[in-house]
C-alpha cells in the first residue's frame, strides 16, 4: 500500500508537487496521468526515496520513507523512466545484480532471475550484453530488474514511452499480471488509453497538483455524459463565447481564434443551432469532430488544455 | 557486506567486457616507456652537451687544453667545437652551448712561466650537470697545472725561452729523465693501488633506464586506471543505474565499497605485472615488491577518490574529465612520472616531490631500491588511509546529496 500525503517539493522557485495526497492499495493499479512536467515522475521519486519531499508524508507498506527508509526500500520495486541497466553485463548478470541488491542471493536468486526471463520473454538471450538488445527488449528487461525481487509496491514511471506496439502490449499484460499477484502497482503515463485499460483508479495531476481522482466510472461521470465537440476555423474568441451562452447545456472549455472546444449532451443533434449561432458571431468552422466522454475530454475540461506527449 | 563484492563483481565484468579502455590505460605509459627507450635506453643515458672553446693562444699547452675535454668518458657527454669568442657569445646568448672556454693569449707561455693567467669559462645557466662537470674538469687542469710547475717548473721555463734548440731539447730531455727517477719510487711500484670492475655496459644501460623511468611510468599507469574508473560515477548516473541503486535498501557506501574493491583489484594486477616486467623483462632490482605492489594500489585508490572528487563536482560528464585531465597532467609532469626528478631543475622537482604522485613516486623508488623502514612505512600508510578515508567520506557526500539527480 502506497499512501501519499499532502506531499510538497519543490525546486528552487519551481514547485514541483503541490500538496498530492492518494492512497494505493494492494492488488490495484493506480495510475497517475498527467502531462510532461506535471509532476508524476518527482512523485514517484519521493515514495522510492530518491527526493526529499519539502514537506508531507509518505508511507510504504506501512513504513514511513523518510524514518524508515530501508524497511520502505525493501519492500518496493521501481521501473525507471528511462532505461537503467549495464549495458555491457548479459541480462542474467543484471538481474543477479538488481535482484542482490535486494537481498536475493543463491538459489532463490537463480530461480527468479528464471522467473523474471520467462515473463519478459528473453530467456533466449539471457547470456547477451544487453547492448545487442533493440529498445522494447531493453524496457522488459527494465521491466524485469524492477519485479525480480518480487516486491509488494511496484512503481512504474512511464515504461511504454517508446516502445514498438507489440512490447507495450506484452509490457501491460505484465503489469495486470502483478496486481493479480496481490501487488500494488502505482503506474504513471500520459497515455490515455494506457490509463483507460490499465487503471483501477486514477489521478489526474497538472502543474503538481491532482485536479481528480477516482474509478474511471467515477471520472467519467464528472462528464455528466457530456460529448466533446472540437470545432476548427476562424472565431473570435469572446463573440464566439457570447453566442454560445444564449443556447443552454452548452459548456466552452476552451476559446482560441482557431480552435473552439464545447462541453454538451447530444451534440450531434445540437449542430445546427450552433453552427447558426456562430455564424451569426462572424466565426467560420471549417472542421467539426466530436468525442464521447473520455478520460481525454475529462482532461481537457479540468484543466483547459489537450494531453500531448 | 556481501553486496560490496558483487558490486566489485559487477564492476570487474564490465571491465572485462570493454578491454579497450584498460588497454589504452596502460598502453600509453607503455608507448611513452618504447619511446623513451628508443631515445635514452639503447646508448646511453648520460647526456651530451656542446663545449664552445675560443682558443686565442693557439699554443701546444692551449690545444691540450682544449683537447682534455675530448677525452675517455668526457669525450661522450661533451662535444668540443672550436669558434672565435665572438661567435661563441653570440651561440651562448642564444643558448646554443653547455659552455664556453675562453683561452687568452698568453696561456701557454704564462704556464711555462708560472705566470698568472685568466681562464674564461661562460656557462648555459638552463643547464645545470654538463656546465657543472665543464667547471670540475677545468678547476682540476688547473689544479694539475699548479703541480706540474712545482715538480718540473725549471724544465717548462728553459721551453718557454723561444724554439728550443737540439741542444736545449737534449738538455731537457736529459732533465725530465732524471725527474722521471726520482719520482719512480713513488710510482714504480705504484703505492695506491685502484682496482677497477667494469661491468658489463649493456646490462648496465638497461638497469639505469630502467630504475630511472620505470617506476614513473608504473605510476603514470596507475594515474591513467584512476582517472578511468573514476570517470565510472558519471556513467553509472548517465545510465540510471545510480538512481535505482538508490531506490534499492542498499547503503550507497557499499556501492562505493564496491567501486574501490574493484579499483584496488584493477590497480593490484597492473602494480604486479609491472612489477614483474621490471624484475623479468628489463633485468631491474625489484626489492620488497609485495609492500611496493600494495603501496602503489594504496596510491592508486587514493588517487580514484580524489580524481573521483573532481568527477562529481563537476557539472557534467564532460567536465568531470576535463577538469580531471587538468589536474593530472601537471601532476604526471611535475610528479616524476613522466621526466625523472634528476632531469628536472631542483626547484622544480622539490615541487614535484610534494605533488601526491611525487610522493609515492620517492616511496616506490626507495623501496624498489631496498630501502624499508617498517616504522616510517607504518606511519605513511596510516597517513595515506586517512586521506583515502577522508576522500570517501566526501565522496559518499556528494553522492548522497546532489550527484545522483
Amino acid at each position: 500500500m502506497i499512501e501519499v500525503e499532502q506531499l510538497r517539493k519543490v525546486f528552487g522557485d519551481v514547485v514541483a508537487v503541490d500538496g498530492v495526497s492518494f492512497t494505493a492499495r494492494p492488488g490495484e493499479i493506480f495510475g497517475l496521468l498527467g502531462p510532461n512536467g506535471a509532476g508524476k515522475t518527482t512523485t514517484i521519486g519521493c515514495i522510492s526515496g530518491l527526493l526529499t519531499p519539502a514537506s508531507g508524508r509518505v508511507r510504504v507498506m506501512g513504513h514511513d520513507v523518510a524514518r524508515e527508509g530501508t524497511a520502505a526500500r525493501r519492500t518496493l520495486g521501481v521501473v525507471p523512466q528511462e532505461v537503467a541497466l549495464y549495458e555491457d553485463l548479459s541480462a542474467t548478470e543484471n538481474l543477479a545484480y538488481w535482484g542482490g541488491a535486494h537481498g536475493l542471493r543463491g538459489g532463490a536468486l537463480r530461480r527468479r532471475i528464471q522467473e523474471a526471463l520467462e515473463l519478459t520473454g528473453l530467456q533466449d538471450r539471457a547470456k547477451e550484453p544487453v547492448k545487442r538488445f533493440s529498445g522494447g527488449m531493453k524496457r522488459r528487461l527494465n521491466f524485469a530488474c524492477g519485479i525480480v525481487h518480487q516486491p509488494k509496491v511496484l512503481l512504474l514511471d512511464e515504461p511504454t514511452v517508446g516502445v514498438d506496439a507489440q512490447s507495450r502490449v506484452r509490457l501491460l499484460d505484465l503489469v495486470r499480471a502483478e496486481a493479480r499477484s496481490g501487488v500494488c502497482v502505482l503506474y504513471t503515463t500520459h497515455y490515455m488509453e494506457e490509463a483507460e485499460s490499465l487503471c483501477d483508479r486514477l489521478a489526474i495531476i497538472d502543474y503538481g497538483k491532482i485536479v481528480a481522482q477516482g474509478t474511471l466510472a467515477e471520472l467519467r461521470s464528472m462528464l455528466a455524459q457530456r460529448d466533446l465537440l472540437r470545432l476548427t476555423g476562424a472565431f473570435r474568441p469572446d463573440a464566439a463565447r457570447h453566442a454560445l451562452q444564449g443556447l443552454d447545456g452548452i459548456e466552452v472549455l476552451q476559446a482560441e481564434d482557431s480552435l473552439l472546444v464545447l462541453a454538451l449532451a447530444e451534440a450531434s443533434r445540437r449542430l445546427p443551432a450552433i453552427f447558426a449561432a456562430l455564424a451569426a458571431a462572424g466565426a467560420e468552422v471549417r472542421g467539426t469532430t466530436l468525442t464521447q466522454p473520455s478520460l481525454e475530454s475529462l482532461f481537457i475540461r479540468l484543466t483547459g488544455k489537450e494531453l500531448r506527449e | 557486506m556481501r553486496f560490496v563484492w558483487a558490486s566489485a563483481l559487477k564492476d570487474l565484468r564490465r571491465l572485462r567486457r570493454d578491454p579497450a579502455a584498460l588497454a589504452v590505460w596502460i598502453g600509453i605509459p607503455v608507448f611513452v616507456l618504447l619511446i623513451l627507450y628508443v631515445v635514452f635506453g639503447r646508448g646511453s643515458v648520460m647526456p651530451q652537451g656542446r663545449l664552445l672553446v675560443a682558443d686565442e693562444d693557439g699554443s701546444l699547452l692551449s690545444g691540450l687544453l682544449a683537447g682534455a675535454f675530448g677525452q675517455g668518458p668526457l669525450g661522450k657527454m661533451l662535444v668540443v667545437e672550436r669558434v672565435k669568442q665572438d661567435e661563441g657569445r653570440r651561440r651562448m646568448e642564444r643558448g646554443d652551448g653547455s659552455a664556453l672556454l675562453i683561452i687568452p693569449k698568453g696561456f701557454g707561455r704564462a704556464v711555462l712561466l708560472n705566470q698568472p693567467c685568466q681562464l674564461k669559462l661562460i656557462t648555459n645557466p638552463a643547464q645545470r650537470i654538463l656546465p657543472g662537470i665543464v667547471e670540475e674538469t677545468l678547476s682540476i687542469v688547473v689544479e694539475g697545472a699548479f703541480y706540474l710547475q712545482l715538480v718540473a717548473g725549471d724544465e717548462l721555463r728553459v721551453l718557454a725561452g723561444g724554439p728550443p734548440t737540439d741542444q736545449t731539447i737534449a738538455d731537457v730531455s736529459v732533465r725530465f729523465n732524471r725527474l722521471g727517477n726520482s719520482l719512480a719510487r713513488y710510482l714504480d711500484p705504484l703505492l695506491i693501488e685502484v682496482q677497477t670492475k667494469v661491468e658489463e655496459e649493456k646490462a648496465s644501460v638497461r638497469t639505469n633506464f630502467a630504475a630511472a623511468f620505470l617506476p614513473g611510468m608504473l605510476l603514470l599507469a596507475v594515474l591513467f586506471v584512476a582517472q578511468g574508473l573514476s570517470g565510472d560515477f558519471w556513467k553509472e548516473r548517465t545510465s540510471g543505474t545510480l538512481r535505482r541503486l538508490v531506490a534499492s535498501p542498499q547503503p550507497l557506501s557499499w556501492f562505493l565499497g564496491g567501486k574501490l574493491l574493484a579499483a584496488a583489484l584493477v590497480l593490484l594486477a597492473v602494480a604486479l605485472a609491472g612489477l614483474a616486467c621490471a624484475r623479468w623483462v628489463v633485468n631491474m632490482d625489484v626489492n620488497y615488491w609485495l609492500p611496493a605492489a600494495l603501496w602503489i594500489t594504496f596510491t592508486g585508490v587514493a588517487m580514484f577518490l580524489l580524481l573521483g572528487l573532481l568527477q562529481l563536482y563537476a557539472s557534467s560528464e564532460r567536465a568531470g574529465n576535463i577538469l580531471s585531465t587538468l589536474v593530472m597532467f601537471p601532476l604526471i609532469f611535475l610528479g616524476g612520472s613522466f621526466f625523472p626528478f634528476e632531469a628536472m631543475p631542483e626547484t622544480l622537482a622539490a615541487i614535484g616531490r610534494w605533488t601526491p604522485n611525487g610522493w609515492a613516486l620517492v616511496e616506490l623508488r626507495s623501496m624498489l631500491a631496498g630501502s624499508l623502514d617498517l616504522t616510517r612505512m607504518g606511519a605513511v600508510f596510516a597517513g595515506l588511509a586517512a586521506v583515502c578515508l577522508a576522500a570517501f567520506l566526501v565522496v559518499l557526500r556528494r553522492l548522497r546529496r546532489g550527484f545522483v539527480l
